[in-house]
């Protein structure tokens, strides 16, 4: 029995054991984990408010029913730190499974392996847990010092901290992250002379596009049932829905992205362009989970705006909605930062896997003007068609659900044009962010040196 | 294996009779078939005919391995000239080569110099057997045939390469 | 003695020429790669570079093909500076009057054959069409024609590096600068691609300057450069290899 738990301590001694990039991939994943652990308390301390609280400036605070719906808000933020987390995880991954290749010539066993994938992914988690944790009750502590008796709160910051849930979340978290970091193996057999992969990147599923036609109309058709005789189920039938074009929109956009990809690059005599385009037809998988954070949140923003243009329109005066739909805004503003830094990890780890051979086209001629503006041309040219889509299917949908409500039938919804056009322009402006602070990953990568080595 | 000069080398550094000189032989190229008292005798032979060794005393008692011979200034020349000379490149010369490099650490010339001549004209020779092989007119058999020497001739490359690389710790032993 | 003189002598004066380097230092930190080298092609010269590993061979063919600025001395082609141009000159030169070809990992792994080798010619300006027909005639040469649509890694080692190959040659350049081009390759692979590069150089006059740790390659070569710990050390044709001392003063072997 003691020779098991000596193995075990050695394996995790084996992963805590790395180089570099290893150090540098499990800081962003804690980093990931400490932000995700900081929305999820928020969450959490959200619900510990009891009854109406005339406390609070924020009426989505004071209203108990309301709570439940901010809280739902803080936990849809982790999608965005979920997506950031994985990408984070695929830095370096290739030096990372020599490493374990090393491992199993040494003799250690696949499940054994798995083991260690697991701790490293669980240990970096449990660390930003540990993180997120202190940080926030430390701000919340200095937050709770500057408050007097009488003062009205715009945080909830006086409410006893909800410690069960608190743990149970950090402790939760890493065993997730443990699971899906040891999941990440299975299509992977890692063999002692290196890792064996199926031969080609499988090619991305075509059918959530189909979600993508089904999601909005099931919404439209829930919407409809949702004031009859079947309410509940109609009610269930737009959440579905909604839940379904978001899924379609995340996992549709690897396969647009492929096609897209494949067909610019038939056409295309602009050696950028070309490059970029046949980068995304191989793996458009590499960035499309970042990419589709992005896309989401856009379609949130575009609903929540044509939400906010009907109700102004017919109550414009009401400050609780306006400050709500800031909040709402503000949330997901939160979210496109994750998502886009969720790009940029991902656009720079895909520079270094390139660096040789990026590294050999400079040295044969190509000015590096040409990569920078593939490298950007690979992030525009699946996000500008994703985020117009979203954006006019998340104004669509609210559109079928006012529509019908129809209040009186004679208000017409307005189009809030300028806040849809902010949406895109934001959700562009963030991803070319992204890109641009990843420039400096290909100007290193592509120095002579990266020629000389295998 | 150049006998002849191989002997010259051996007596370079002093007078010797005819069984010490075979025991140097065999033992300085363990690997080479052992060298026959009646080659011993003839090459000697030859070499006093040709004035390059002489007869330098008799002991007493019965038959030539009383006999002690040393170098003469012609014979000296002779093997001054050998140790510089590079063999023609072609395969098989390997034997040779090992025996040339230990011959010149034995008297005190400079081996790596002669490696480095010998591996110019080795080089030059591949230059031109490759030229014929990428040449018109060249068919398949003579190409196979280039190749063959090529091989032989890189192999010999590589081989002086180490050995340059291990000179100092050879002249250790062959004059220890 | 020394061998037999070659009968078809393709040595052409070494000393002033098409490319020239000269007193050539580069150090990386602490290593110093080059410490002062001089080195000068002819047209249609094919020389090899020798020595070996770390002795500063990839260094020199990198400052020479203008990938590198090198910390002292100048590079000049065809008789103008180059050392001293921007990035953007020496990229244009590099996919003009270069050829370059390395030992792996040239090819982008995401595009076609022919798209690869259309790349210099795309960059150029050309359109589309005229440059994948280019590109195809060049595939063609090489006898890799029908590996047009495929990607890099669907072919062998043999049949990658002419490809890489036919990228070097599709805008004609003057000088082909070759980095162990047949360090990956198994015998037979390796002997096409050189025979290409000896086809080039009697053919279409182009200069082909080649590093390798392999005397069977550098017998391909109509001239050997022997370089040792940042220093060239031999220099030599057909007559043998002289030290270097002897090589700038005239004096043969």
């Amino acid at each position: 029995m003691s020779a098991r738990i000596e193995a075990f301590g050695s394996l995790l001694r084996l992963a805590a054991a790395g180089s570099r990039s290893d150090r540098v991939r499990v800081g962003l994943v804690a980093l990931g984990a400490a932000v995700g652990t900081v929305f999820s308390l928020a969450a959490f301390v959200v619900l510990t408010i009891q009854g109406h609280d005339e406390r609070y400036t924020n009426n989505l605070l004071q209203e108990p029913g309301l709570r439940p719906g901010v809280a739902f808000g803080c936990w849809l933020l982790l999608i965005p730190v979920l997506v950031f987390i994985g990408m984070c995880t695929r830095v370096c991954a290739e030096r990372r499974e020599r490493r374990y290749a090393t491992f199993r010539l040494a003799g250690a066993t696949p499940s054994q392996v798995r083991l260690i994938a697991a701790a490293e992914t669980g240990l970096a988690t449990l660390l930003g847990a540990v993180v997120g944790l202190g940080g926030f009750l430390a701000v919340r502590a200095v937050l709770a010092a500057r408050v007097g008796d009488e003062d009205r709160l715009t945080l909830p910051v006086g409410e006893p901290f909800p410690w069960g849930p608190a743990l149970f979340f950090c402790l939760l978290m890493p065993v997730v992250a443990g699971v899906a970091g040891a999941l990440a193996l299975r299509g992977v057999v890692v063999g002692p002379l290196g890792v064996a992969r199926r031969h080609r990147r499988p090619r991305p599923a075509s059918w959530p596009a189909l979600l993508l036609l089904g999601g909005p109309i099931a919404v439209v058709i829930g919407d409809r049932l949702a004031d009859g005789a079947i309410g509940g189920s109609g009610r269930v039938l737009l959440v579905l829905g909604v839940a379904a074009t978001c899924v379609g929109l995340l996992l549709a956009s690897a396969w647009l992205a492929a096609v897209g990809g494949r067909l610019v690059a038939r056409v295309t005599g602009r050696p950028a362009l070309l490059i970029a385009a046949r980068r995304l037809e191989a793996d458009p998988g590499g960035q499309s989970w970042a990419i589709s954070s992005v896309v989401v949140c856009a379609f949130f923003a575009s609903a929540t705006a044509v939400f906010k243009a009907d109700t102004l329109a017919t109550q414009p005066d009401d400050q609780f909605y306006a400050r709500s739909f800031e909040l709402v805004n503000l949330g997901i503003l939160v979210a496109v930062i994750v998502a886009a830094a969720g790009l940029l990890v991902g656009i720079a780890e895909s520079i270094l896997e390139r660096r040789r051979s990026l590294a050999a086209l400079v040295a044969t001629g190509t000015p590096i003007g040409t990569l920078r503006r593939a490298v950007l041309l690979q992030g525009l040219l699946p996000l500008v068609p994703a985020m117009l889509l979203a954006t006019a299917l998340g104004a669509g949908c609210v559109f079928a659900l006012l529509g019908s409500t129809g209040d009186d039938g004679m208000t017409r919804t307005p189009l809030p044009l300028a806040d849809l056009t902010l949406v895109v322009a934001v959700g562009i402006a963030a991803s070319l962010a992204a890109t641009a602070l990843s420039l400096p990953f290909l100007h290193r990568g592509v120095r002579p040196s990266e020629l000389r080595f295998e | 294996m150049s006998t002849p000069h191989v002997l010259l080398g051996f007596l370079a550094a002093a007078g010797r009779h005819g069984y010490e000189l075979k025991r140097a032989h065999d033992s300085h190229f363990p690997r080479a078939r052992p060298l026959a008292f009646g080659q011993v005798y003839a090459t000697l032979e030859r070499l006093v005919r040709d004035g390059l060794v002489k007869v330098a005393g008799r002991e007493p008692g019965e038959g030539p391995e009383r006999t002690r011979y040393v170098l003469t200034a012609r014979g000296r020349a002779a093997l001054d000239a050998w140790i510089v000379e590079v063999e023609p490149p072609a395969p098989f010369v390997a034997n040779a080569l090992f025996a040339k490099v230990v011959v010149a650490l034995l008297v005190g010339a400079s081996a790596s110099t002669y490696l480095g001549a010998q591996r110019a004209a080795h080089m030059a020779r591949m230059r031109e057997l490759t030229a014929l092989k990428t040449g018109t007119g060249a068919t398949v058999s003579d190409v196979i045939a280039a190749d063959y020497a090529l091989a032989h001739l890189d192999a010999d490359l590589r081989w002086m390469e180490l050995t340059g690389q291990r000179l100092d710790a050879l002249r250790q032993e062959v004059l220890g | 003695m020394i061998a037999p003189a070659m009968s078809q002598a393709r040595f052409a004066d070494p000393v002033g020429g098409l490319l020239e380097g000269r007193d050539l230092v580069q150090a990386f930190g602490a290593t110093h790669a080059l410490r002062g080298v001089s080195l000068a092609v002819a047209p249609g010269e094919v020389v090899a570079i020798t020595g070996p590993s770390g002795s500063g061979k990839s260094t020199l063919l990198h400052c020479l093909c203008g990938i590198l600025t090198p910390d002292g001395g100048e590079v000049s082609y065809a008789g103008e500076r180059i050392d001293a141009r921007s990035d953007a000159h020496r990229s244009i030169l590099r996919r003009t009057a270069f050829g370059i070809l390395f030992q792996f990992g040239q090819l982008v792994p995401e595009l076609t054959a022919v798209e690869n080798v259309a790349l210099p010619l795309l960059l150029g300006g050309r359109r589309r069409g005229a440059a994948l027909a280019a590109a195809g005639d060049a595939l063609d040469r090489l006898g890799v024609g029908e590996l047009a649509p495929k990607r890099p890694g669907e072919m062998s080692g043999g049949q990658g590096q002419r490809v890489a190959l036919a990228r070097a040659l599709v805008t004609s350049p003057r000088v082909l600068f070759a980095d162990e081009p047949t360090g990956a390759l198994d015998s037979l692979a390796g002997e096409q691609v050189l025979a290409g590069l000896v086809r080039l150089s009697r053919d279409e006059g182009t200069a082909v300057l080649m590093v390798t740790h392999d005397a069977a390659v550098a017998a391909y070569a109509d001239r050997e450069v022997v370089m040792r710990d940042g220093e060239l050390v031999e220099t030599g044709g057909p007559n043998g290899l002289v030290p270097v001392g002897a090589a700038l003063t005239g004096a043969r072997a």
